[in-house]
């Protein structure tokens, strides 16, 4: 099959599961913006890598020519059900507008600022007590043992789930996002959140309670109830975006620090500079590519896309463009500076960005107060996911 | 810093906020954003001496270059949109 095949020329053939892509992309990158700078592969379907800031800003401000319709960076390689559970997939992140709109209005306030200091003191907690259980022990693995703990359980609590099966939601979305290519995982994976999901709604039908989910079931839009299929989707959705994405930016932002001495100490000796350096962190180590659909042929800076092709929103390597930003490739902890775009731009920013800030703040604090000295493990290896979501699976690392 | 002299009133743009908050993290004192994420600034957006530079910083961090310096004696009218925004680069076939 041509999408095991390595890849000779990056910007006709490009694949993003590639390992080197996977393991180190930025340099790729930076080959595809001095000599594309839009590239191209037809490995699982015509699709476009963008790679300069100013052209995945466009494109995502461009809803008109790019639709949201189907955001998935790897296409479903299985046979589609004849009648899907989610007709409308994941709104609002897969919709446009109109869908887009008003499903997302349901969603904002539960990540507002105020209801997100709320979730701080939980998120706090949470952190510690993951840190009280390796910490006399002088190593951990700072993805799986910490970063892919935390927001899975957060985003459980304002669901409104148990926090019990993290671990099962956790593999879920896995399967969906990490291990896309592969069919029988990715159903897997949808089927184990929306049974899951369908069983809860019963329960909340009959029994609501002061969470999101129960909100999403009994809220009414225009004097209607909302579809069932709707809120399932907006459910499905909020977890699995707010499970992998974070816990990416997590286990980068400790990667980062793990390897770079000076920014650790830094951070460590001058506390004020996290609301700056998370920023930079962000931008640097940006977790997530979405997909769009081209609705109509049309010519993007000289690329000529047609109507059912896939562009890649390419926001880590956007944020890694030597135009949109000084030092691109170095991590500035105090860079003033930074329009990143982390979170998306236009209308799909990302809903849940206040959280993610959050989470990734307080994740960094604890784990800095606790272990302000650390460093990679010797002799053990530092495994990466990528694709839709880039980060770190596997971080050893060691401390005193 | 971007020229551009004292920074006497800005707005932000509704159309082009997307709720990134960017601005009320860096001002809380000048910025509000609410339930749904739109930015605004407090009374008529003149901007306090003592906040300048990080209204500054804010209007220079917003990802969707919503934040508007307003010019002394321009009224409530915001400045034209800055070059390089979107659809510079697009044609239809």
């Amino acid at each position: 099959m041509a999408r095991t095949s390595p890849v000779t020329d990056w910007a006709v053939d490009f694949d993003v599961l590639d390992a080197q892509y996977v393991a180190d992309p930025f340099g790729i990158w930076d080959e595809l913006r001095k000599r594309c700078p839009i590239a191209h592969t037809d490995r699982r379907g015509s699709t476009w890598l963008p790679t300069r800031y100013e052209d995945v800003t466009t494109i995502a401000h461009d809803v008109e020519h790019f639709s949201s319709l189907e955001v998935a960076v790897i296409p479903f390689d299985g046979e589609e059900p004849e009648d899907p559970v989610l007709p409308y997939g994941l709104p609002p992140i897969s919709a446009d507008p109109p869908l887009h709109t008003w499903t997302r209005r349901l969603l904002l306030p539960w990540f507002s600022h105020q209801r997100v200091n709320g979730y701080e003191a939980l998120t706090r907690s949470l952190c510690t007590s993951l840190i009280d259980g390796f910490v006399a022990s002088g190593h951990a693995d700072a993805a799986a043992d910490y970063a892919q703990q935390i927001p899975v359980r957060v985003i459980a609590h304002i669901l409104g789930v148990s926090d019990s099966h993290a671990d099962m939601f956790t593999g879920w979305v896995r399967d969906v996002l990490e291990f896309a290519d592969d069919p029988e995982r990715r159903i897997h994976g949808v089927e184990g959140l929306l049974n899951y999901f369908l069983e809860e709604i019963e329960v909340r039908r009959q029994h609501p309670g002061d969470d999101l989910l129960s909100m999403l079931l009994h809220a009414e839009v225009d004097g209607a109830p909302v579809e069932q299929s709707v809120a399932l989707g907006a459910a499905a959705l909020v977890l699995i975006a707010g499970v992998d994405t974070t816990w990416s930016a997590i286990g980068s932002s400790l990667w980062h620090l793990a390897t770079h001495p000076d920014d650790r100490k830094r951070l460590v000796a001058e506390p004020e500079v996290m609301s700056f350096a998370i920023e930079d962190l962000l931008r640097a180590y940006s977790p997530v590519t979405m997909a769009r659909i081209v609705t109509k042929d049309i010519e993007f800076a000289h690329c000529p896309m047609r109507a059912g092709d896939r562009v890649l929103m390419n926001f880590p390597a956007a944020n890694r463009d030597p135009e949109a930003f000084v030092d691109a490739d170095k991590v500035v902890l105090d860079r003033a500076v930074n329009r990143h775009v982390a979170f998306g731009s236009g209308i799909h920013r990302c809903a849940g960005s206040n959280l993610a800030r959050m989470e990734l703040r307080v994740a960094l604090e604890e784990w800095l107060r606790r272990i302000p000295d650390f460093r990679l493990e010797e002799g053990r290896e530092v495994t990466w996911a990528g694709g839709q979501v880039r980060g770190p699976r596997c971080l050893p690392v060691v401390f005193s | 810093m971007p020229s551009g002299g004292v920074l006497v009133r800005v707005r932000v743009d509704p159309l082009k906020c997307q709720g990134h908050a960017r601005c009320f993290a860096l001002v809380p004192e000048f910025f509000e954003v609410d339930d749904y994420g739109l930015s605004t600034v407090k009374g008529d957006g003149e901007v306090p001496a003592a906040l300048e530079d990080r209204v500054r910083l804010a209007v220079e961090n917003c990802p969707e270059f919503a934040i508007e310096e307003i010019p002394e004696g321009a009224g409530q009218d915001p400045l034209p949109a800055a070059p390089g925004q979107p659809h510079a680069n697009l044609s239809e076939a």
